[in-house]
């Protein structure tokens, strides 16, 4: 009952490290761009430039908020981590993170959020280590080498060519 | 047609939510996870169902953006060729839910339905009409969890009437949308009414009887100790997502009982057994029910009070009681019993019942109703209204 009055603490994204490259080259001096949002309202962003190697970093972003308070709202925050290059953008990562704290599964994804733009963008599930019935998924143009499952559901089918 | 797991059916109502999603800066890119995409394919253009600007949708939704999805379902899928529509829900709805004076009007299937429910439904059906108009004689899915539950509940029984396609329909924590006519109806035109609650969430409570629901509970979670943070979806206080997705099939979970049909009568010696929890809330309402029944009070208290809203049907109650009260001993003391047990289940084990006298029938009604609204929507308050006569 009291509930809205009530601050809560709230985890939207871990730490990001990573490296960039274009074609197995460091790409040095790109500005890298995370964009946060937390039920569907509360938006956040920041940004960091790559270092000569190809590295960059941006902090955990965790904040206080009164809406996990509302039994109405919905509270997962999504997750949008992009590069500009040459006039195109492109997704280092998207997901929607569900909750309030950090899960450790998304901690290793984004620790080595390492991707080459000749990559093509995928979407992968990865595994959930409290509930095995919940995947998680996100999509990408990086890739790791454990947990890593990518799915294609992409069928040749216009279904909505009539509507 | 075949019925959707519990698993895709509530990953469809989360992602529902998703159509809040989108800005004129940053458009949506439609991904469901693959739990959903393995079954239904969505069009970044097209799947999104949006409503019409300056409409009670808009208002209530708060949305420019979108109120839900459709998807067509995948030929290597589960549901090849039918069509899913997923409705949202919204912080909006707490006003609707717990608004006392709101009355019935006529809904899609000509029977009494919730106005408040029916009106923000009536904006967003052009645009399901426009749909339903390009499908053909598709199956329908329909999918929603708490106000997208009731109106998917609204929009499976206007898409059947109107359409007369085969349509299911899938809710979580999804308020009661009519009266009886209305639910016995929704209930035998559908092929399939699939609604699932956490026993916890007070939400599927409200508004209080004579609004019932339609179709069977598929009961996810049977803590009985009622909390607002059970209504949620993500996270594990259970969680829609969590408990429904424990399920392989709807056959698999525990059914509710039928509440409406059952005896049920209340020793007042035995009151203090009552108190505030999903349990008690329904062998109250069954007890009151019986009562009403019994004494053949039940036609006329539904004639005299249902239009005009559940504040005035309550008083319509009150004043029943007393005359429940004074047929024989018998009646007056399951009234008395009634009356003891409320008072307990809302927290004042203090009040004593002698007689049962309109003014305390009313109060620990308007008690009761007042108990449940609180924990809908924290803020609203009817206190001032037990006062008026």
């Amino acid at each position: 009952m009291f509930g809205l009055f009530k601050t809560y603490d709230v985890h939207m994204c871990s730490e990001v490290k990573g490296v960039l490259t274009l074609d197995g080259s460091p790409l040095g001096g790109i500005v890298v761009n995370r964009y946060l949002k937390f039920a569907y309202k509360l938006e956040k962003e920041d940004q960091t430039i790559t270092n000569q190697d190809g590295s960059f970093y941006l902090p955990e972003v965790k904040i206080q908020s009164k809406i996990p308070g509302d039994m109405f709202s919905q509270e997962s925050t999504f997750q949008l981590i992009t590069v500009n290059y040459s006039d195109k953008s492109y997704e280092l990562w998207r997901s929607k993170f569900p909750g309030l704290v950090e899960l450790s599964e998304y901690k290793k994804k984004l620790s080595c959020l390492n991707g080459d733009l000749s990559s093509e963008k995928v979407n992968f599930a990865f595994q959930n280590d409290t509930d095995e019935n919940l995947e998680f998924s996100a999509s990408s143009i990086c890739r790791w080498e454990n947990d890593f499952e990518v799915y294609q559901i992409n069928d040749d089918t216009d279904y909505f060519k009539d509507l | 047609m075949k019925t959707l797991s519990p698993r895709v059916a509530v990953q469809l109502a989360e992602f529902a939510y998703e159509s809040l999603g989108g800005t004129a800066q940053r458009p949506m890119v439609i991904e469901p996870n693959r739990v959903i995409s393995q079954h239904f394919a969505f069009d970044s253009q097209k799947s999104s169902l949006v409503g019409v600007t300056g409409t009670v949708a808009e208002h209530v939704l708060k949305h420019s953006t979108g109120f839900g999805f459709f998807g067509i379902g995948r030929n290597e899928g589960d549901h090849a060729g039918e069509v899913v529509i997923a409705i949202r829900g919204t912080a909006g709805i707490a006003d609707t839910l717990t608004d006392l004076h709101c009355g019935l009007t006529v809904g899609p299937n000509n029977k009494a339905v919730h106005a408040g429910f029916n009106r923000t439904f009536d904006s967003i059906k052009p645009q399901l009409a426009v749909l339903l108009s390009k499908i053909g004689s598709r199956p329908v899915h329909c999918v929603g969890h708490s106000l997208g539950g009731a109106l998917a509940t609204l929009a499976a029984s206007w898409i059947k009437e109107k359409y007369k396609i085969p349509v299911k329909l899938y809710t979580f924590g999804s308020p009661r949308v009519g009266h009886s006519p209305f639910a016995v109806q929704a209930e035998t035109s559908l092929n399939g009414v699939y609604r699932a609650v956490n026993r916890s969430d007070p939400v599927p409570m409200v508004p209080v009887w004579p609004f019932v629901h339609a179709g069977n509970e598929y009961r996810l979670s049977t803590s009985v100790s009622l909390t607002g943070a059970a209504h949620k979806m993500l996270g594990d206080s259970p969680g829609y997502i969590k408990t429904a997705s424990l399920y392989p099939d709807y056959t698999s979970m525990e059914k509710g009982s039928l509440v409406n049909f059952s005896i049920t009568r209340l020793k007042y010696v035995n009151r203090h057994h009552a108190y505030f929890n999903a349990f008690w809330a329904e062998r109250i309402t069954s007890a009151l029910l019986t009562l009403l029944r019994e004494s053949g009070k039940i036609s006329s208290v539904l004639a005299q009070g249902a239009i005009s809203g559940t504040l005035t049907l309550y008083d319509v109650i009150a004043r029943a009681l007393v005359e429940i009260s004074e047929i024989s001993s018998e009646y007056a003391e399951d009234s008395k019993g009634l009356i003891g047990h409320i008072l307990n289940f809302v927290g004042k084990p203090g009040v004593k019942v002698v007689d049962v006298t309109y003014r305390l029938a009313k109060d620990a009604l308007y008690w009761m109703l007042e108990k449940l609204n609180k924990l809908v929507k924290s803020a609203i308050t009817i206190a001032p209204y037990i006062g008026m006569s």
